[in-house]
């Protein structure tokens, strides 16, 4: 039977994979000559760990249950997600059911496992070795055998103020942290059984948020000459090596398909939108609260009773609409500050290329009431938001944590591969909810009746009919 | 939301505990249970959410 190995590397840039290190990364290359590929639109926001939930179930961010990092309980508090806030079944539940057997590792939000018919190791969102991060629990002696298991997980952990970390520590971490990992994958690749194997490779996202403003010489903050240059540039290979080595072992029955969960681009600034909220009138904050300061803002600092909307979210931002106070107002308010959020220049007077999601418009269940009423892009994502408050004015350049250097783009890539797979080079733009239909109709499990996601049209005519 | 419970169940939980109402005996109970199983314990969430915070993912 046929068999999916799924290669995720996060935040993998598609014109820098497509295009500019294309001849450097031969062994994505080779799978896009002799496959199809193509430019992947991620989801609304494209945050890491909705993005690929959404890969491995079809669903969008919505169905997913998932809006960002943190949600807020009935009370209130704010609380970490973790995979049990996953109001949908992913890839290993669904074929799980078909006695198809899987290895998911370090797919973001995994943490904590559960146990599936093969193995499951979880992400950066894991507290330590300790806790619940490996299905079989047995998994994780061999994660110990391995060395510093708080690197395991994610570059930063056990780090704090992880911005301001030395770009050679940082790289270091990297490399440290996927050889660590690599050894794991391997062993489990070639040891246990499986009909899905999908791992994600979290470097290149953690590299290129920090690094990117040493090698992109169109950035406002470039740094010329700078030793790290080549870092991200290096790592890509790097990763394509270790690529390289899990593809010399598969047999060609296998559909070999490399992804990434989003782009990235490079942040010229933040948009300070609570400041910006509070000057339009629409948030209102309680009096005690303190703006001499720089400090992280907190939904106890609004006065619920005068707000209009507050916003939050560190890339893109979300905006709150009080619909208590809006009430049959509501479309009007909104219509009204999308326009003006369209309107914000950049801090040179220039106009921004600045996107509106309206929730209604995006997501399929608009009820949950962490699902923001509207998302915005400032630029398309090239500034990002800062929710902080005591900040002077509408532009920042540093959130209360530090700097970014890039952030995440709307589209990562895609490349398929393998013998019943039509070569048909570059694709028009797909969308990131195809990818699991398509895994389940090469693993011949049938697509949920719910899903409506087509699969890409990229078989072999009459082979997984 | 109606929750169903079979006539010999509530008298057992009448008995238990007397004149208390049902429904704050069944919500601490669930609370409790949920509690057990949170993914993270205090220090672990606040561990994670402060790496999140050091990447600017989180406000």
């Amino acid at each position: 039977m046929t068999k999916v190995l799924l290669f995720g590397m996060d935040g993998g840039e598609p014109s820098l994979v497509f295009e500019k290190w294309r001849d450097l990364l031969p062994n994505i290359k080779k799978l896009m000559e002799n496959g199809s590929y193509a430019r992947m639109n991620s989801t609304i926001p494209p945050n890491t760990i909705v993005a690929w939930n959404s890969m491995i179930s079809g669903r969008d961010t919505s169905e997913l249950g998932v809006f960002s990092y943190t949600y807020k309980t009935p009370s209130g508090e704010t609380r970490l997600v973790s995979s049990q806030n996953l109001r949908c079944k992913v890839m290993w539940d669904i074929i799980g059911e078909y006695n198809k057997r899987s290895i998911g590792l370090f797919v973001p939000l995994s943490y904590p496992v559960h146990p599936i018919r093969g193995c499951l190791v979880s992400d950066f969102l894991t507290p330590d070795i300790e806790s619940n991060c490996a299905y079989p629990e047995s998994l994780k002696e061999k994660i110990k055998k391995l060395g510093n298991t708080e690197v395991f997980f994610d570059v930063v952990a056990g780090l704090a103020e992880h911005k301001h970390l030395d770009p050679e520590d940082l790289i270091k971490r990297a490399y440290l942290m996927t050889d660590m990992q690599f050894t794991l994958l391997k062993d489990l690749f070639h040891n246990e059984k499986w009909d899905f194997f999908m791992a994600v490779m979290l470097g290149t996202d953690r590299l290129q948020h920090m690094l990117w403003r040493h090698f992109d010489e169109t950035h406002r903050r470039f740094i010329a000459n700078s030793p790290y240059h080549d870092a991200i540039k290096n790592y890509y290979i790097y990763i394509d090596a270790k690529l390289g080595e899990l593809l010399s072992a598969l047999d060609d029955d296998t559909v070999i398909i490399v992804a990434s969960d989003h782009g990235m681009i490079k942040q010229e600034g933040k948009i300070n939108i609570n400041n910006w909220l509070i000057e339009q009138g629409y948030l209102v904050l309680h009096k005690d609260v303190d703006l001499s300061q720089k400090q992280r803002f907190s939904s106890s600092f609004i006065n619920m009773e005068k707000t209009i909307a507050y916003g939050s979210g560190a890339y893109n931002a979300r905006v709150f609409i009080n619909k208590q106070i809006v009430g049959s107002r509501y479309p009007k308010i909104s219509e009204e500050i999308i326009q003006k959020l369209k309107s914000i220049p950049d801090d040179k007077g220039n106009p921004l290329d600045t996107k509106v999601y309206k929730a209604e418009d995006i997501y399929k269940n608009t009820s949950d009431p962490n699902c923001p009423d509207l998302t915005v892009y400032f630029d398309d994502l090239r500034w990002a938001s800062n929710p902080d408050l005591g900040l002077s004015g509408l532009y920042s350049w540093e959130s209360a944590m530090g700097a970014d250097s890039a952030g995440h783009s709307r589209q990562g890539f895609f490349v398929i591969s393998g013998k019943k797979i039509k070569k048909k080079g570059m694709m028009p733009d797909i969308d990131i909810c195809q990818v699991a239909p398509t895994v389940m109709k090469i693993l011949q499990v049938p697509i949920p009746s719910d899903l409506k996601v087509k699969p890409l049209e990229v078989f072999t005519y009459g082979l997984f009919s | 939301m109606e929750i169903l419970l079979p006539s010999e169940v509530l008298e057992r939980i009448q008995k238990k505990i007397g004149n208390q109402s049902i429904s704050h005996y069944l919500l601490t109970l669930i609370e409790k249970d949920l509690q057990e199983n949170q993914p993270y314990t205090e220090n672990d969430e606040e561990k994670v959410k402060e790496r999140l915070r050091s990447l600017g993912y989180i406000d």
